[in-house]
């Protein structure tokens, strides 16, 4: 009994010395973790930049000056529209769209029973912010599916843009097609002054539909000299780099609130390795900017080379989950600057009227240096004539030229419209 | 029995030997012994001084122990208390949910504000299973009517 009772006691006295070291040891962990943290989050804070979700609030503005709020109020006319229009079209206009007569008919007679709804999305393009006036005072699960609920309206209002588009130029409006080009590129422009990557990627899908339109009706020919202007105009205003740092760093402020959220984060024992997961996250955001800033397609970095002994799951998270995403999202950004930098020099080459066989110097079509480069290998973005029109092309993220293969998207850019179809051909859109 | 017995010890007479002169040589060959002896317990003396150190640490070392934890402990406590001040003085103050807040102020005024408190917890966790904040409204609405019901 006697010997018992000594076991008993030195294995509690073992138990407690145990946990004392653990503690210690979770202590040292916690305390280094989150100096290292803090010190980050400060240098973020000294340079302005946003650490926690409820750092993405906006100023309030007035209702009128909110692109957001005037699509909002068009929610149920723009639904409306959207499925009068998949009714006629089954599939939605993309590329060089042919329509029959039926089809342009059609959709003549939707746009002008709806011309209210038109004049709603005319107005919120002409604002000059757009804020969805989100609460971030919220949890990031909530903010995001708030964010989520919202994408619609800008979804519905630049189909409609885009259905319209191919009408007016496949009724040869091309000062009309125009309009609607510059509508759906300050849609664009206008998304990507909110919050977060799903923003961000919502801004270049609505310019990438913009830039395709523009592309039709670029090639279609018939563009007087104002109108090149006008378009250059618009789309010397996007900022495609700084428009992704800004989605990448409200991003990281908002994954940030987020960890916070992941199941076990809340207790103490895991403190240091939701440090360690948040060390992680800014390490990932600050190489994809670096890379983003790099124009070239090169990786500055891998993750998983740092000297933490001990790896946490928030980090296997982040790693395994968030940094694929967040790298798709560079890609894209590359791609929708590439369009943007091919349709530019597309309009730049027709406003200059060039003899039919001559391929200009780039450096000669007045635009900046850097908007010529390809910025997936940063060499000069690539220019052909074709007996259809002017191939303008980067090679994509393959970094191969395959010839400007832009309908598969192998390269990226500007190709000429194939001719138009024998009139015995059914549409596209045709069932 | 026994008092007879010890009566005829007492009779007996010590055999013949060396006398007084044997007890001073037996006295003085046991002097160092018994001078050692005399600093330490019996039990004690017949372990090393190593193994005596042991024994005696070993009676504290639950004291020890308990000491160890609570300076652990208290290391972990200044450690995230201090951490939290730091983060704080960066990222501001925790968030609130402001929308749960309200619907958990309404909630209080109908009832207490332990009651409050509780729901704002109950909503906080059912916000993070993305209850959207037009259903969160829903709620507020819900619960709006039922105060005026009440006349409150």
């Amino acid at each position: 009994m006697k010997r018992l009772k000594a076991i008993l006691k030195w294995m509690a006295i073992g138990t407690a010395v145990l946990v004392a070291i653990a503690l210690l040891c979770n202590a040292y962990y916690v305390a280094t973790t989150g100096a290292k943290l803090a010190s980050r989050l400060e240098d973020l804070r000294k340079a302005g930049e946003p650490v926690q979700l409820s750092d993405l609030a906006r100023e309030p503005v007035p209702a009128e000056e909110n692109a957001a709020v005037v699509l909002g109020r068009a929610t149920d006319g723009l639904k409306q529209v959207n499925r009068e229009i998949e009714s006629l079209l089954p599939k939605y206009p993309t590329g060089p769209c042919t329509l029959t007569k039926e089809e342009q008919e059609g959709l003549a007679k939707i746009f002008a029973a709806n011309s209210q709804v038109l004049t709603q999305i005319k107005q919120a393009t002409d604002c000059k912010v757009y804020d969805w006036q989100i609460d971030y005072s919220q949890s990031h699960s909530v903010v995001i599916s708030d964010m989520i609920d919202h994408v619609g309206d800008q979804r519905a209002a630049v189909r409609i843009l885009r259905a319209r588009t191919a009408l007016l130029v496949n009724r040869g409006q091309q000062e009309e097609a125009l309009e609607n080009v510059l509508q759906m590129l300050r849609l664009a422009r206008l998304s990507n002054q909110e919050s977060c990557l799903i923003q961000y990627l919502v801004g270049c899908a609505i310019r990438g539909i913009a830039m395709d339109a523009a592309n039709q009706w670029l090639q279609m020919g018939s563009v007087s000299a104002e109108m090149h202007k006008a378009l250059e105009d618009e789309l010397k205003q996007h900022h495609v780099l700084e428009d992704f740092a800004h989605g990448l760093k409200t991003e990281r402020a908002a994954v940030l609130s987020g960890i916070d959220e992941l199941p076990g984060a809340k207790y103490w024992v895991s403190r240091g390795m939701v440090n360690e997961g948040k060390l992680r996250l800014l390490e990932m955001f600050e190489r994809i900017l670096a890379e983003g800033s790099l124009e070239s397609g090169e990786k500055s970095g891998e993750l998983g080379n740092d000297d933490s002994s001990f790896i946490s799951v928030y980090v296997i998270l982040i790693d395994k989950l968030l940094a694929p995403a967040v790298e798709s999202s560079s890609v894209a950004m590359k791609r929708n600057l590439a369009s943007l930098r091919a349709l530019r020099i597309l309009n730049a080459i027709q406003a200059q009227k060039l003899p039919a066989e001559e391929v200009p110097n780039l450096e000669g079509l007045g635009l900046e240096p850097s908007e010529i480069v390809d910025p997936f290998n940063g060499k000069t973005m690539i220019v052909k004539k074709l007996p259809e029109g002017w191939l303008v092309y980067s090679v994509g993220a393959n970094r191969i030229d395959d010839g400007g293969n832009v309908a598969t998207d192998v390269d990226v850019g500007c190709s000429p419209l194939p001719p138009p179809p024998p009139q015995s051909v059914k549409s596209p859109f045709a069932p | 029995m026994n008092e007879e017995l010890e009566t005829r010890l007492r009779e007996l007479l010590p055999a013949e030997g060396p006398g007084p002169q044997l007890r001073s040589r037996v006295l003085k060959s046991l002097q160092p012994v018994l001078a050692s002896v005399e600093k330490g317990t019996p039990q004690e003396a017949k372990y090393p001084a190593s193994y005596r150190l042991f024994r005696r640490a070993a009676s504290y070392s639950g004291l020890v122990a308990a000491l160890l934890l609570l300076v652990a402990l208290g290391t972990n406590y200044w450690v995230y208390h201090s951490l939290d001040g730091r983060m704080t003085a960066i990222a501001g103050p925790p968030r609130v949910d402001q929308q749960v807040a309200e619907v958990a102020q309404t909630i209080a005024l109908a009832t207490d504000s332990r009651t409050g408190e509780e729901a704002y917890q109950w909503l906080l966790q059912r916000r993070s299973r993305r209850v959207s904040s037009t259903s969160l409204a829903h709620y507020d609405d819900v619960f709006q009517r039922l105060l005026l019901l009440r006349g409150i």
